[in-house]
């Protein structure tokens, strides 16, 4: 079976896991009102958002602004306190908050996570092969053979050798354990990504390789990506749209160059003012002249 | 000014006024080892480097090329398995020589992470007046007099107020109750409050979100004008940061020094491939 | 300075280096740390039994219904009455009046067990998270090794020499709670001996004993606290047990397990003698076990967020009252 076939048959043991309309909207995440409370506090007030087939959004905004519970309430990964209000509909299937079930079939094989500390979020006792297989384990059924030969192309196509396979984590560096754990994500085609801040324990040369492998693979399956960062650089090299997030709510939202540009939000302007600030000042073209 | 006052106060090490480019700290020919006896991996490969009085050095480079270990060895939190480290001209030999002991008192020392390099049962205050409150107890009278806490009081609040945090506001808060970059320039006031000689800030940012980053920039930016004569050694693998920071630039690869020069000119034009790479991957 | 308040004078006073850190007077601590138990169900039962376990003890220094040796051989093994609310003993002596002296004893016993089992387990800590790694695992050999003696078999050890003795049992108890106590903290004593917080400290010239005592013991203070607690609790259970194999408290002294001993023996005849002590041992250690949790809860910064308030505000009234002078 060459890659191009693996691709397809992978697609289409998605479609098939979910419901038909899938295929025919272009919708992939739509959340509506989304508001969740947990002890009193509200952590995220009245988001709406949309993510569209094949579009990568970015989600931007200072700790604590609600970022990572968004993906928590979209992942279904809330704590058992939160009070959940709103809608989220993925892949045609409407969640309600609690029913664990539901989320747990999508979560894997429709969504496909990405971690901020590779080394926390990969099990210690599982080798790369293992690791990589589990997602096929828990939502496919295959034989011995056809999985091992899924892991190793995965492995082939987010660069990392085929002696690794065996390795456990600690045996590898920060780089390749974030491989690791973009293969993980990948290796069941999922249609959206959702990648929390997955560069922000890595030093900038491999930050920008991992980066870069990430956008070039979700293009590249035609997946739609969410990329949660509060790295403005990281940001425009992996988005074409993205949202601001505040104190649990969306202020603003726009095609992420002009964004950038021209923020309007004061809080967004603050934001985007720390990064230009934090920014190496010198053009690189300049030196390679 | 009151703070003058305590400036003299409190930096009973002070000798003469430093000429300007004395070395304070010299590294020769450091190489350390990691792992065990069979497979062992060499971290450092014969480095030498120099800090002087006044200067902001910059070591930079990607995870895993050496920069933390080479640090932590110049500044005695660990030590070279080969190469000497003098300051002020003592050799650090074990923690009791006297080099050391004197490094110890005239240094400062900011970790990666605030929020587990402060103890999180002590307040802000405890945290920074620690080493003051040993130092006093240690001065040789054993009772401290009612003028010791008053002068230990100031100076936390001057700390605090250096790195732009509201004294009244963070003296009594815990870590629990700050973002990173509040937290951050806690750590800092306390590597400060001493009025140290030499500082060093191992990858003081990259724990902390951009508002945060900011925040300790400014900081950062404050301490080395209030502080011309201070030595600092600035650990990061962000180059927009050391950029704003630093006099010299210190890049090392593999436990190797790549390249080394005054920051305008290393950045501007880069002799190595290796710093060409770094600086194409920070400008995005 | 004029007119400071109460708890500003308080402050100034206690200040001296403690100033600038921002920490709080002990007194408006603990007045903190009391209300937050208080408002738990089982801190307020853990404070109350604890309340009347030290009153009544105070009081029988001074009064109890009956002098102890007072006996009425006539009304031995009496039910509750007007005259002796929880009945007599087999001698005929006041079963109230013994209770009354024997909490004496008890908290005596509990106090010390505590006292020396933290500082057996503690010393045994510093030697566990030493720097000197042979030293340290020595030290958690050596403990391993000892943790195995059984608290009986200690006392009885003890009894050879020096014969039945609230002594043994704090010796018995204090060693055996204290080295369990040892294994217990000692991971998160290492985890604070390793920390980040413990370098900085070590790099600004802190000595290693300072470190010890006041970053690693306080980061160990949730298991402390309930572990302590436990001990003082476990060893009443143990001077009960003691006392009725003789190698407790001596005949004679009062005491709850030397009540309970006495009117066990004619259990099947007269059970409600037995109801009595053994109605008390159980309250008193339950109220123990809770107090150690209501403690770990409510007097550690980090989980009390009440204590970390109360910090931040004094110590921006202490700053405001000395710009006022």
């Amino acid at each position: 079976m060459n890659r191009t076939d693996m691709k397809d048959a992978m697609a289409q043991d998605v479609d098939v896991a979910t419901r038909p309309q899938l295929a025919t909207s272009g919708e992939i995440l739509r959340v509506r009102d989304l508001s969740v409370q947990i002890a009193d506090k509200t952590v995220l007030d009245d988001v709406t958002l949309d993510i569209g087939a094949s579009e990568r959004v970015g989600l931007i905004g200072a700790s604590g602004s609600g970022k990572s519970m968004l993906v928590k309430a979209i992942t279904g990964l809330l704590p058992r306190a939160a009070r959940v209000g709103g809608d989220i509909t993925m892949g045609g299937t409407r969640l309600q908050a609690g029913d664990d079930a539901a989320f747990a079939a999508l979560r894997g094989r429709y969504v496909g996570l990405v971690f901020q500390n590779p080394g926390a979020a990969l099990n210690p006792v599982l080798s790369v092969e293992q690791q990589v297989c589990l997602p096929l384990r828990l939502h496919y059924d295959l034989d011995a053979g056809e999985r091992r030969d899924r892991v190793m192309t995965m492995l082939e196509r987010v660069g990392l050798p085929a002696s690794l396979a065996g390795s456990y984590p600690h045996e590898l560096s920060g780089g390749q354990q974030q491989r690791v754990g973009i293969a993980t994500a990948l290796i069941t085609s999922p249609r959206l990504i959702i990648a929390d801040e997955p560069t922000t324990a890595l030093d900038a040369i491999v930050q920008r390789s991992i980066i870069d492998l990430l956008v070039s693979l979700v293009e590249s399956a035609g997946a739609s990506m969410l990329f949660i960062t509060h790295d403005f650089a990281v940001l425009s090299r992996a988005t074409t749209r993205c949202m601001v997030i505040d104190r649990g709510r969306i202020i603003e939202t726009g095609d992420t160059a002009a964004l950038l540009h021209d923020p309007r939000q004061p809080q967004t302007r603050l934001l985007v003012n720390a990064a230009k600030t934090l920014t190496l000042n010198v053009n690189p073209e300049h030196h390679h002249a | 000014m009151r703070e003058t006052n305590e400036q003299t106060a409190m930096r009973k090490h002070e000798s003469a006024e430093p000429s300007n480019g004395t070395v304070l700290l010299a590294a020769r020919g450091i190489c350390k080892f990691f792992g065990t006896r069979t497979h062992r991996i060499q971290a450092l490969h014969d480095v030498d480097m120099d800090v002087r009085e006044g200067e902001c050095v910059a070591v930079i480079g990607g995870s895993g090329c050496g920069k933390t270990t080479l640090t932590r060895i110049m500044f005695g939190l660990d030590t070279a398995d080969a190469g000497t480290v003098r300051y002020r001209g003592g050799l650090l030999a074990g923690p009791r020589s006297a080099a050391m002991r004197q490094l110890r008192v005239e240094s400062g020392i900011v970790f990666q992470n605030p929020f587990t390099s402060l103890d999180p049962r002590w307040s802000a205050g405890r945290s920074i007046a620690e080493g003051l409150v040993v130092r006093a107890a240690r001065s040789g009278r054993r009772r401290h007099s009612a003028g010791d806490g008053e002068a230990i009081d100031a100076a936390v609040r001057g700390a605090l107020a250096m790195v732009g945090l509201d004294p009244d506001d963070f003296i009594g808060r815990y870590p629990l109750d700050m973002s990173g970059g509040q937290a951050q320039r806690v750590a800092i006031a306390r590597a400060m409050v001493a009025q140290p000689r030499i500082m060093l800030a191992d990858e003081p940012m990259s724990a902390v979100d951009v508002s945060g980053r900011v925040q300790i920039l400014d900081a950062l930016t404050e301490i080395r004008r209030r502080q011309p004569h201070m030595a600092m050694v600035i650990v990061s693998h962000d180059l927009g940061v050391v950029q704003q920071l630093a006099d010299r630039i210190v890049v090392l690869h593999d436990g190797r020094i790549e390249e080394t020069g005054a920051t305008g000119d290393l950045l501007a034009n880069p002799q190595s491939a290796y710093t060409k790479q770094l600086i194409a991957a920070a400008a995005w | 300075m004029t007119a400071v308040s109460d708890d500003g004078k308080r402050f100034k006073r206690s200040g001296r280096d403690r100033h600038a850190t921002g920490n709080v007077p002990l007194r408006m601590r603990f007045g903190v740390i009391m209300r937050s138990m208080w408002q738990q169900s089982g801190g307020r039962f853990a404070l109350i039994v604890m309340a009347c376990w030290i009153a009544v003890s105070l009081l029988s220094l001074f009064w109890t219904p009956y002098p102890l040796l007072q006996t009425d051989g006539g009304h031995a093994w009496a039910s509750p009455s007007a005259a002796h609310p929880l009945g007599t003993d087999g001698v005929g002596a006041d079963v109230l009046s013994w209770l009354m002296a024997g909490s004496r004893t008890n908290l005596v016993i509990a106090l010390l067990t505590m006292l020396v089992s933290a500082m057996i387990g503690l010393a045994c800590t510093a030697v566990m998270v030493s720097g000197r790694r042979a030293l340290a695992s020595a030290g958690v050999v050596v403990v391993d090794a000892l943790i195995a003696i059984p608290t009986v078999l200690l006392a009885l050890l003890f009894a050879v020499p020096f014969g039945a003795s609230i002594a043994v049992i704090v010796a018995a108890c204090g060693m055996t709670y204290g080295l369990n106590m040892a294994r217990i903290v000692k991971p998160s004593a290492s985890l604070a001996a390793r920390s980040a917080y413990v370098q900085a400290a070590r790099a600004m010239g802190v000595s290693a004993w300072r470190v010890f005592f006041t970053h690693i013991v306080p980061s160990t203070f949730p298991v402390l606290a309930v572990q302590l607690s436990m001990s003082a609790g476990t060893s009443i259970l143990a001077e009960a047990g003691l006392t009725y194999l003789g190698v407790g408290v001596p005949s004679g002294v009062p005491s709850w397990g030397h009540t309970l001993t006495t009117s066990v023996r004619l259990i099947s005849v007269y059970p409600l003698t037995v109801l009595w002590p053994g109605l008390t041992v159980t309250l008193v250690v339950t109220a123990l076990y809770l107090l150690g949790d209501a403690i770990r809860d409510c007097a550690d910064p980090l989980a009390n967020v009440e204590l970390r308030k109360l910090a931040a505000t004094v110590s921006r009234q202490t700053h405001n009252t000395g710009v006022d002078a």
